[in-house]
This record gives structure tokens, C-alpha cells and sequence, in this order.
């Protein structure tokens, strides 16, 4: 009888709050309140890594890297398992931000079971498994490699390329954020296959850590991706070679073609010869299969295969076979018909990426290199690339285009990822989970009443068992109590209860920390040991302690909150920008010299908050003492005080900028033209360019355009001498006085 | 200055064809083909994201916007 294996999925999901008029909740203040109300809602014990917890069903929930809150499920014994406590982890959360009154008061969180983000950051999150196994660690990037690329016929999300400025559909949005075959990146530089073993175990046990994948609806998808994968390492643990015939000379561009291939059949080189995604997935399919009956895989190992083969099977007929019961699959029928019903034709979506993604390539040279292209904003992103606009207007006729369809055509572009990203919203609300209630979609494998049980009870074997009762037993004493994946702890007598073990049954204390499993030690070593794992403990209690009470704005790094305000005052949340900026000048101002170049400098990024906020008279306040800072010491941001007085004047209606165009020439005429502040030297102030070009005159906003290109770089001033009002104007002193 | 003919007029024209669902797309295969199943999921489906679908979807999006993670 094969060992049981140990299997798990840590998903992170999006998480966002939206108050009246649309005003977005900061995520700082949302993630501290909904973990402090997990803190009050679920049994639980603190983390003894991290400001999350152990919960009782033997899973963690914590806040990871770019503030997604994760939930791990506890280590399981097989995929529908896994599946279970995947379901109840998504119950968990929902019921943090459904049950009761808002996480944040006016407001309404939202809960995505999402992997990209189609705001334009270009981001992505991750949805890992982990499978515990014997295997040789450096075997398996040979075996697995092909099998991680081609199971996304079953296992993808579905959705788009977020990088691109146009519409491409793909099985695998985390396909595009793939640029490795073997990596040991999480964050960056992300690989198909991920080299961290870090087995959180004793003995000789390794742990496959996979990256590359997404968070499903779909049960069949998420039971087959764990299932599949397992089973996969169990015959490389069994020291079988089941990916040598398909290995693949270019995994990468392999990944990148099959997610772009919904009709699952385009091929790639392999060892065998050129192969589909399918044919691949066959393969391993087959490898697995003649392994059933030798006592090599584990009990559930012929339900995976059943399932395998069908899916595959129902692949080879066309995507419409899994149209109802793959993310993929139901997304890609969706989204074809509501292009439809939308008056466009499906493969003209590809001619309108390749105009699109000139139109960005142009835009990347102008200051509105950050911004994404939106329909609404079309007219003013044009501005400083006319030219190449009308070379697209031109290549768009000749492909048979309406060039007036093209704003078209970019808001179905966001309606597009709109319903993707809604398709995962956890809750009545999210599409997939209507569509489910709907009864239309054939995907489901385990039940309502076996989630409920998930959420509050843990696996009936394994550590997880013994974790999850503890953390029943001493919630509440969270101030005594600490746990992690191989411990638990009672930091007052430094005693644990030891889960090295992945099977450890015992909840005895144990003062001295066992060896691993078949070491011998000699017993001052284990003491030792014992004493440091003890004292790390309390040092990251203590830690997390101090983590758990740090409220957003606790630091007092007046660079770290004005980098926070301003990327506040991008995302248009205004009032929160003005108040951090203050706060950063407060501590500022108590610690640089009077004379300091970084005083002007956030007095003129204040103004510009203000300005966007339409408080003109407050913002030329600011703007003005900034200027008065300047005095004597003038570089590049005497340029953009210039240009903040420029936009505040003609905002006003005032049309007597001649001073401030003229000192602007005097200041690019300073050679060097320095940066005293320390600061960027490129000005990101796209959503400043977007306020003034909906209030200003075409004329006035192309000028400031232009204005923000040539502060960033000093050849575009060029361009400028086109604009009559800056090619007469006369270079003026910087000493001359601004009028009051 | 480069405008896009009627441009106000066609959002309005896009936001007014979720009332009136446009024909055409011939490319998409008939929902026949697809089976009874995905005939039932398309009709769902479409009434499920007309209701979903917020009035403005940039809004929708820049205010979900989440920093990168794993």
C-alpha cells in the first residue's frame, strides 16, 4: 500500500471595497479590518511567521506579498480533498465580508477568485499547490515541465493577456507572467517550473511547490490539477521517467502557444515529434494508467484517471465539449457570445490588438506612457501622437476597419475583462456561482454540506488534525498560543507540541524538540536546538505582536507616505493623498533644514492634489511657497512648480501665463538642469494631464502635454517650438517676483 | 486636433445595445452546434453579465485594481 500523500492549494485573492460615488476604500485600512475581524470571528491561533493565523479546520489565513489575503487549506490526502477545503476557504472569506454589518462602514467588499488585474497595473497573484513527495528534487523540472504546460487544457482560468493593449484571449492568464522554464522567482521572473523545497516537514520529505496555475470554479478543473500533478510525481517518485518522450526544447514559447489555442490543437516539438497540448496530456494520461494496478498510486489515483480521460476525450472534439464545465471553456463561450451581441465579429478582435498595441507602443513615449488606453480617453492620449494616429487610421481602412469603431472596440475591451474579473467575484453576485445556481454548468464534485464540514472541521488524517483540534482547544489565548505548519507552541513555558511529523497523531507537550525522523542526535544538540526553535518563537511573537497593531499610516517615513499618497492621488483618492501628503510634510519639515530642496518639492506635489481636487485657490497657495522655497536654487522642479502654475492659471481662466512659460524657458536653459530633491527625474502625473485635459481647451491641454514631455526629457523641446505661445514668449528671470 | 466621429453617440449607441442585443458575428458558431447545454449557459450567461455588468467598466476596473502578488 503506497504512503498517503499529502497534497494541498494555497489560493490568494483580489480584494477590493468601493464606497459611494465609487470612492475606492484604501486597501491598508481594508486588509487591517478584515483580518482584525477574522481575528474576532474564527477560532484560530496566531501565526508565528506572519500577522495571520492557524485556523481550526488546520488551514492559515494571512495577508501575502502585495496585500491579497490567502487562504492554505490544510495538508489533504487527495484532490477531492483539497477540493473541499478549497470551497471552504472561499466560504470562510465570504462569510467575513457577507455576514453582518461592511467590513469598512458605506461600504461593499468584493472578493475575487482571480489570478490578473485588468486596471492596467498589470499584475498577477498566485494559486500554488504544494504535493509532498520522496522523489529526487532535481529529477523532476525534466518530467514535469511538459506536463505543467499542456494541463492547461483543463486547468486554466481563462481570460486575458493583461500586458497587451488589445483583446487575446487565453487558456492561462498566468501563462503571459511566465518567462522561465525552471525558476526559483514567486514575484518575478516566474518560471514554469519552481524550484522552492521547502518542506515544512521532518524526515526526508520534499514539497513540489507549483506556480504556475490558477484558482478555478470549476471542481472538475481543480480536482484534475491536483490530481494529474500528484499523480505525475508519484511515478517520478517511484523512479519512473513518465515525461521523457515529451520533454520540450522550448517550454516557454510552448506555454505561450497552447494558452493562445483554444481549439486545443495546435503542436510543438517534443522528443517524440510535434504534439498538441491534448496529445501531451495524453501521454502522461497513459504513463499514469499502466501504473494502476502495480500498488505504486494512491487509492483516489483511478477516479483522476477516469476523469483524465474524459476531459481529454471530450477535448479532441473542440472546446464546446468542456463548455460547460472547464473555467476556460465557459468563459470562452461567454465571452465570444457577448462580442457578438456586442455587433463584433470575434477574429476582427485580433486586427484591433494589432492597431491597439501601436497606439500604446506611440504612447509609450509620451507622458502618458502610464496610462491605459481607455475609450474615454482617447481624444486626449491621441494628442501628443497625432502622426501615428493617422498612420492607424490608415492601416485600419486598409484591413477592413471602421476607424470609428476603434473607441468601440476598447470599451468592450473593458467590458471584456470586466466580466471576467467578475466571473470570480465570490457571492451570489460573481457570475460563475450564478451561472452554478443556474444549474447550467456541469462541473461539480463536491457538495454544499461537505464544504460546510471543511469550514469548521480539519482532514481526519494527518497533522492537520492535530493542528486543527488544538487551534479549537486555545483560541483565545492568542496570547500564549503560536503555531505554524510544524508547530504549535506555548510561548509561556516553551514547550510545543511537535507536527514534523506530516502524520504526527500525538497532542502531548514536549519540552524538548524531537529529532527528525531516523536522526540520531546527541542530547545537548537537541537542547540546544529545542532552546533556539524557542527563542525564535518569541522573538516572532513579539513581531507579529507589534505587525498586528501597526495601523497603515504608523510609519514615519515621510518618503514611504508620500510615495503612498501619491499613488493615492492616482487612483483619484483624493482626500486620503491630501491628508498622508500633509502628514509626510509635518514629519518632514521637523527634520530637513529649512532650505531643503524636498520642501518644495511636496509642497508642489500637494498642489497638485488639490488641483485635482478642483481647490485651485488652495493648490496656487502651495504652489507658490513652493515656488518661494525654490528661491536662489533652482533645477528640475522649479520646472514642474512652473508648470503646476501654468495648468492652475488657465484652470482659472486666466490667460496671462507669459511670466511662468518665460521662466520655464530660463529654467531649461540651465545647464545642468539638476534634480536637488533626490527625486524621480520622470514625472508621472498622467491622471493630473487627465484632469486638465477635460477642463482645458484642446489647445492649452496639448501644450501642457507637450510641457510634461519636455520636463521628462529635454529633446522634446523641439516639439515645443511648433506651439506659437511658447516659440514667442521671452525667456524671464527666476528672480522676478510671481504677482500676488 | 484628431476626433473620432461621433464618438459620444456610439458609447451611447454601445450602452444602448444591452437593452436590443445587435445581430451579426458570423464567425460565431451557432448555438445549436454547441449542444443543448451550452445553448442553455449562452442564454443564462448573457442575462447574467447584462445584470453584472457595472455602467462604466474602466471605473469598475481601475477601482479593483490590486498590486501583484505571487
Amino acid at each position: 500500500v503506497p504512503e498517503p500523500r499529502l497534497l494541498g492549494i494555497e489560493t490568494e485573492y483580489a480584494v477590493s471595497a468601493v464606497a459611494a460615488h465609487g470612492i475606492r476604500v484604501g486597501q491598508p485600512l481594508l486588509l487591517d479590518t478584515l483580518m482584525q475581524r477574522a481575528r474576532q470571528r474564527l477560532p484560530h491561533l496566531g501565526d508565528d511567521h506572519s500577522s495571520g493565523m492557524f485556523l481550526a479546520n488546520g488551514g492559515r489565513f494571512y495577508v501575502d506579498a502585495g496585500g491579497h489575503p490567502e487562504l492554505t487549506t490544510p495538508e489533504c490526502l487527495s484532490p477531492t480533498e483539497v477540493l473541499r477545503y478549497v470551497r471552504a476557504g472561499e466560504t470562510i472569506l465570504r462569510g467575513l465580508t457577507e455576514d453582518g454589518a461592511p467590513l469598512v462602514p458605506g461600504s461593499r467588499t468584493s472578493i475575487y477568485r482571480s489570478n490578473v488585474d485588468y486596471s492596467g497595473s498589470r499584475a498577477t497573484w498566485g494559486c500554488h499547490e504544494s504535493v509532498m513527495h520522496r522523489a529526487d528534487p532535481r529529477s523532476l523540472p525534466d518530467q514535469l515541465i511538459a506536463h505543467l504546460v499542456s494541463r492547461m487544457v483543463f486547468t486554466g482560468a481563462g481570460g486575458f493577456d493583461n500586458v497587451t493593449a488589445g483583446v487575446k484571449f487565453t487558456l492561462s492568464p498566468r501563462a503571459t507572467h511566465v518567462h522561465h522554464a525552471v525558476s526559483g522567482g514567486s514575484t518575478s521572473g516566474r518560471g514554469i517550473f519552481h524550484t522552492k523545497n521547502e518542506s515544512l516537514c521532518g524526515g526526508d520529505y520534499h514539497r513540489l511547490h507549483v506556480i504556475f496555475g490558477e484558482s478555478l470554479g470549476s471542481d472538475l478543473g481543480c480536482f484534475l490539477k491536483v490530481g494529474t500533478t500528484a499523480l505525475i510525481v508519484a511515478l517520478c517518485e517511484a523512479g519512473l521517467h513518465p515525461g521523457d518522450d515529451v520533454r520540450l526544447p522550448a517550454p516557454v514559447d510552448a506555454a505561450h502557444l497552447f494558452a493562445g489555442d483554444p481549439t486545443c490543437t495546435m503542436r510543438v516539438s517534443t522528443l517524440s515529434g510535434p504534439r498538441s497540448a491534448v496529445s501531451i496530456q495524453r501521454h502522461y494520461l497513459e504513463q499514469v494508467e499502466s501504473q494502476l494496478d502495480k500498488g505504486l498510486l494512491p487509492p483516489w489515483a483511478p477516479e483522476v484517471c477516469r476523469r483524465w480521460r474524459d476531459v481529454l476525450e471530450r477535448l479532441e472534439g473542440g472546446w464546446q465539449g468542456v463548455a460547460t464545465s472547464l473555467d476556460w471553456a465557459i468563459k470562452f463561450g461567454l465571452f465570444r457570445e457577448h462580442v457578438r451581441r456586442r455587433g463584433f465579429v470575434w477574429e476582427s478582435l485580433a486586427q484591433w490588438t494589432a492597431i491597439a498595441e501601436r497606439f500604446a507602443t506611440a504612447l509609450a513615449k509620451t507622458p502618458f506612457r502610464e496610462r491605459p488606453l481607455r475609450a474615454s480617453f482617447l481624444r486626449r492620449l491621441a494628442l501628443p501622437i497625432r502622426d501615428e494616429v493617422g498612420r492607424l487610421q490608415l492601416q485600419a481602412r486598409r484591413m477592413g476597419l471602421d476607424w470609428d469603431d476603434f473607441p468601440r472596440f476598447l470599451d468592450l475591451r473593458d467590458e471584456l475583462f470586466e466580466i471576467d474579473t467578475r466571473f470570480g467575484e465570490l457571492g451570489p453576485d460573481g457570475l460563475f456561482t450564478s451561472l452554478d445556481r443556474a444549474g447550467v454548468l456541469t462541473h461539480r464534485l463536491v457538495d454544499g454540506d461537505e464544504v460546510a464540514s471543511a469550514v469548521e472541521h480539519p482532514p481526519s488524517v494527518g497533522r492537520a488534525l492535530v493542528r486543527g483540534r488544538l487551534v479549537r482547544q486555545l483560541s483565545g489565548h492568542d496570547d500564549r498560543y503560536c503555531c505554524d505548519w510544524a508547530r504549535v507552541w506555548d510561548c509561556e513555558t516553551g514547550r510545543c507540541v511537535d507536527l514534523t511529523d506530516p502524520f504526527a497523531t500525538s497532542m502531548a507537550w514536549t519540552d524538548v524538540h524531537p529529532t527528525t525522523r531516523g536522526e540520531a542526535r546527541p542530547d545537548h544538540l537537541e537542547a540546544l536546538e529545542q532552546h533556539l526553535l524557542f527563542a525564535r518563537s518569541r522573538v516572532r511573537r513579539v513581531q507579529a505582536g507589534r505587525r498586528r497593531q501597526e495601523s497603515p499610516d504608523d510609519t514615519t517615513n515621510p518618503i514611504e507616505l508620500s510615495d503612498r499618497a501619491r499613488r493615492c492621488r492616482m487612483r483619484g483618492q483624493l482626500d486620503e493623498a491630501e491628508r498622508i501628503f500633509r502628514r509626510a510634510m509635518e514629519i518632514e519639515d521637523a527634520r530637513v533644514a529649512p532650505d531643503s530642496p524636498k520642501r518644495p518639492h511636496r509642497r508642489n506635489h500637494l498642489a497638485m492634489v488639490l488641483l485635482r481636487a478642483g481647490r485651485l485657490d488652495e493648490a496656487k497657495t502651495w504652489n507658490a511657497e513652493a515656488w518661494c522655497l525654490k528661491a536662489g536654487r533652482h533645477d528640475l522642479v522649479s520646472g514642474r512648480i512652473l508648470f503646476i502654475r501654468i495648468a492652475l492659471c488657465l484652470l482659472q481662466g486666466r490667460r496671462d501665463v507669459a511670466l511662468y512659460l518665460g521662466q520655464l524657458k530660463t529654467v531649461f536653459n540651465l545647464d545642468p538642469l539638476e534634480c536637488l530633491a533626490d527625486i524621480a527625474v520622470t514625472w508621472e502625473i498622467h491622471d493630473v494631464l487627465d484632469t486638465l485635459c477635460e477642463h482645458l481647451p484642446d489647445a492649452d491641454a496639448t501644450l501642457l502635454v507637450h510641457l510634461t514631455e519636455a520636463l521628462n526629457d529635454r529633446e522634446h523641446l523641439e516639439v515645443l517650438e511648433t506651439f506659437e505661445e511658447w516659440r514667442t514668449v521671452e525667456a524671464v528671470g527666476l528672480e522676478v517676483a510671481w504677482p500676488e | 486636433m484628431i476626433e473620432w466621429k461621433g464618438e459620444r453617440a456610439m458609447r451611447e449607441r454601445n450602452r444602448d445595445e444591452r437593452e436590443t442585443p445587435a445581430g451579426g458575428g458570423a464567425a460565431v458558431p451557432a448555438a445549436g452546434d454547441l449542444g443543448e447545454q451550452a445553448e442553455r449557459l449562452f442564454a443564462a450567461g448573457g442575462d447574467a453579465i447584462e445584470r453584472a455588468l457595472s455602467q462604466d467598466s474602466a471605473a469598475f476596473l481601475a477601482a479593483n485594481q490590486q498590486e501583484g502578488g505571487q
